[in-house]
């Protein structure tokens, strides 16, 4: 009898280790994957003068035409922002790949220049090609998520007169509910006496959740609203990181309810911050389609029209004042 | 005292039960001279092992301090004094599989012994290879195992194979409680000392395993290599629960009162492939594109490739094994620090057994180096030993069914297999039955004397082998309801009791008499080495 080798076609190589993409970990190896083995990925050079002036050129004709070819964006709160004199960490909720380029992309150009992002070294560094694009595009600096040793990068580019945008749920929600806040962001403003400037994205979900690399059709609604910057309590004893991180993640749940309701109603609705470090402030966890419904409703809806809502010019829909079309 | 490997030891990942998901990638399967890959049923669990182990920093001076500071015995440079006899005995080729880089670990071990004898004076030194039944091996493959200067400082006199049919050179040393002849080399047995210096790869190896078997002759061997012991040893990775092991402990506990026996015991990391073969040890999930490639590409050449090319390329394959741990004096004592340091390499953790379970098998088994492997070295591949990388209880319920990977090919080796092709032939016609094979057909090949004398003057496995390796098979023929080859030669597999099938799915099919529609399927993703501790 001839010899048969035992196995599949090159197709389906290519499609079980998804050429092009990451391979895919089975479920029950998740806890066996390999250890962080730390390695410095060089990302001085995109904060460079040049790289600057380039990243704010390949945002504003290149990244912002095209958010704003797929999908229908609000920005809410910059005024919040405005007297910011000092670098400050931008903490936002995260549940999609648009979430970086939508809040670059809605930040004044003074402080978009000088704003980095924190991206997961294991997830955007692990190949050369796409750290080199995330580093040029948003000035992304590595964080390692799962252990090892911590990077002084991120302290020593606030102590730099630079911003950072980091997404202290350390993943992107699969559900679109706020998940619970990790420790990073508040140690780093704590640690370099710089203030966190909450920041909630709505939208960005529904519009491109996880599986997905483009925006789904149709233009759907996104919003970006911007708090006021939170300081730490300067007296060591009158709030720890704990405590921190914990304001930090209700402020950012507030101003999620504040884009479906008014900023009145959210105030009334924000519960005392607790020790632990809180996600959603929607406590017990309903079942995750109730989860994923209430994540997807299209932004816009639910939200109390005012009698000063207009009409956008060449389209049907309305903006409000404190929301701006970006 | 002895050293071990610590160093890193948290870095390493501990071995794991997978279950295969539809995230879970196309997975290696060994199919002899090839592999494939092969998509799993949905939820098969796949048994990895741990990774490889940290070498030994600096192994000459493990060996040093392994020497000076043995275990529940004076340091062996107190055992030596000029005048006296020293026997160096040594594993034969059978270990390490596949060979391991030079120097071989036994070199290193016998160049500081000798070294040591030299400086205390001893004169009579004799190194015999531990072949027991084995085929005799050839210069060159002696001096690969101990290396140039050893080689040319004792062969062919002071360094030669163990003849178990040298009938002059045989002593009887005398009978253990339980009646079992004892029965060993003379020269060995007549020494003032025996150093024995072994390598450990799996847990069946080493402790009294090494002298009582190595260096004996039929006469003693038949006592724990027969159809009995072998369906009683459960399994031989357990040396507690093998009645082959328990019969060479008692004979190894008698040589102890008569000989002064001093055991080196070696053991190797699981880096059982070359650096440029590096995806046959890795996680498939893991595999970067090149790895990918490699495999891919491999598994398609290979098949297409001559068999006279298939064979060289694994023929050339050397391991790049690292060793692990030293440790010397009293066999027993040496042979637990052992064990630890092979369940610390191999052993993972498996809850339950399963209905059925699937291997595939290699290119080498410990009989095929430098030849090939013919049906029955397959056999006793996957049902000896595949079959009982287990401690506990089986992979595979009673009743289960096993699938093996492998072609099955009847090909034999007359220079090293010459009684393989008869007993193929003549035996398995009449029957597959290893209790009824032994009592109708052993004595006759044991004593037929061109067999005899192909063992002693050619390269050729004793007559009586192909016996002990098909009782090898007897304790999984006796626990298994079905036993299916994928991808085997339909007449070598019909004529050893077996059935073939061309794919896994056929497989499955085949066996559903025995184990259902829906059975539960256990993979064991081996080489490297895993054994598995069922619970």
């Amino acid at each position: 009898m001839a010899r048969r080798p035992a196995g599949v076609g090159l197709r389906e190589v290519a499609r079980a280790w998804r050429w092009g993409s990451r391979p895919p970990v089975p479920r029950s190896a998740e806890s066996h994957r390999p250890p962080v083995v730390a390695k410095e990925f060089p990302t001085a050079w995109a904060r460079t003068p040049a790289m600057r002036a380039a990243r704010v050129a390949a945002l504003q004709v290149g990244m912002r035409p095209l958010l704003d070819a797929n999908l229908a964006l609000s920005v809410a709160g910059l005024d919040a922002i405005e007297g910011l004199r000092t670098p400050a960490v931008f903490v936002s909720n995260h549940a999609s790949h648009l979430d970086a380029p939508l809040l670059l992309c809605a930040l004044p150009r003074g402080v978009r220049e000088r704003t980095a992002v924190a991206a997961a070294a294991d997830y955007f560094f692990d190949s050369w090609w796409r750290g080199l694009s995330t580093t040029f595009l948003f000035a992304t600096v590595p964080i390692e998520r799962r252990g090892g040793a911590p990077s002084t990068a991120p302290a020593d580019l606030l102590a730099d007169g630079w911003n950072l945008v980091i997404f202290p749920e350390g993943t992107r929600s699969s559900d679109g509910r706020l998940a619970r806040f990790r420790f990073g962001a508040a140690h780093l403003a704590i640690t370099c006496g710089v203030p966190v400037v909450p920041v909630a994205i709505r939208g960005s979900f529904a519009a491109m959740p996880r599986g997905r690399a483009w925006p789904v059709a149709g233009r759907p609604g996104v919003s970006v609203r911007f708090g006021r910057p939170m300081h730490p309590t300067t007296h060591p004893a009158a709030e720890d990181l704990r405590s921190f991180t914990s304001r930090v993640a209700v402020e950012v749940s507030r101003l999620l309810d504040e884009d479906t309701t008014t900023w009145w109603e959210s105030l009334r609705a924000v519960p005392a911050p607790s020790p632990a470090p809180v996600g959603s402030r929607r406590t017990p966890r309903e079942a995750r389609w109730r989860r994923v419904w209430e994540s997807t409703e299209p932004v816009g809806q639910g939200r109390v029209s005012s009698p000063w809502d207009v009409p956008r010019r060449g389209s049907g829909s309305v903006v409000s004042p404190d929301r701006q079309p970006l | 005292m002895a050293a071990t490997a610590r160093e890193g030891i948290a870095q390493v990942r501990p071995g794991f039960v997978l279950e295969v998901d539809e995230r879970t990638p196309p997975l290696l399967v060994h199919q002899g001279e090839g592999f494939g890959l092969e998509r799993f049923p949905l939820g098969t669990r796949v048994v990895y092992p741990p990774e490889s182990l940290p070498e030994l920093a600096d192994v000459d001076a493990a060996i040093d301090r392994a020497l000076a500071e043995p275990e529940n015995s004076e340091p062996l440079r107190a055992l030596l004094r000029p005048g006296m006899r020293l026997t160096i005995a040594f594993d034969d080729l059978s270990l390490p599989l596949p060979p391991m880089r030079r120097p071989d670990i036994r070199q290193r071990v016998i160049e500081r012994v000798l070294t040591m004898a030299a400086e205390v004076g001893v004169d009579d030194v004799v190194l015999i290879v531990a072949n027991a039944l084995h085929r005799r091996m050839t210069a060159a493959e002696i001096e690969r195992a101990v290396g140039e200067r050893v080689f040319r400082s004792f062969w062919p006199d002071n360094l030669y194979n163990h003849d178990a049919e040298d009938k002059d050179n045989l002593t009887h040393i005398g009978l253990t409680d339980s009646g079992e002849d004892v029965e060993i080399n003379r020269r060995a047995a007549e020494s003032d000392l025996l150093v024995y210096v072994n390598v450990n790869m799996v847990a069946m190896d080493g402790g009294h395993k090494s002298v009582p078997i190595g260096l004996a002759s039929y006469n003693s061997l038949r006592h724990h290599h027969n159809s009995h012991t072998m369906v009683h040893s459960r399994s031989f990775m357990d040396h507690t629960r093998s009645a082959m092991h328990s019969s060479a402990w008692r004979m190894g506990r008698l040589l102890a009162d008569h000989l002064k026996i001093f055991t080196v015991e070696t053991t190797v990391n699981n880096a059982s492939f070359p650096s440029r073969y590096a995806f046959l040890m890795k996680r498939e999930w893991e595999w970067s594109v090149r790895d990918q490639a490699m495999a891919f590409g491999m598994s398609r050449g290979l098949a297409a490739m001559p068999v006279r090319a298939r064979r060289k390329l694994f023929g050339d394959l050397v391991a790049d094994y690292g060793v692990t741990g030293v440790h010397a004096g009293e066999t027993e004592a040496v042979h637990a620090k052992t064990l630890a340091n092979v369940h610390r390499q191999q052993l993972v953790e498996v809850n339950g057994q399963s209905d059925v379970l699937v291997v595939g098998l290699p290119y080498l088994g410990p009989y095929n180096v430098n030849s090939v492997m013919n049906p029955i070295l397959a056999m006793c591949l996957g049902l000896g030993y595949f079959f009982n990388m287990y401690r506990g209880q089986p992979l595979v319920r009673r009743g289960g069914a096993m699938i093996l990977y492998h072609p099955v090919t009847p090909e034999f080796s007359q220079l090293h297999h010459p009684s393989y092709v008869d007993f193929f032939e003549e035996v398995l016609a009449e029957s597959t039955d290893p209790a009824t094979i032994e009592a109708t057909f052993e004595k006759q090949y044991a004593t037929d004397p061109w067999y005899t004398h192909l063992y002693r003057t050619s390269h050729a496995y004793h007559g009586v082998h192909p016996f002990y390796m098909w009782y090898w098979g007897a304790h999984a023929m006796d626990h298994l309801g079905d036993v299916v080859w994928v991808g085997g030669d339909r007449a070598a597999c019909a004529r050893m009791g077996f059935r073939a099938a061309s794919t896994l799915a056929d497989a499955l099919e085949m066996v559903s008499a025995t184990v259902g529609r829906d059975p539960s399927l256990t993979y064991l993703h081996s080489p490297p080495h895993a054994i598995a501790d069922v619970r």
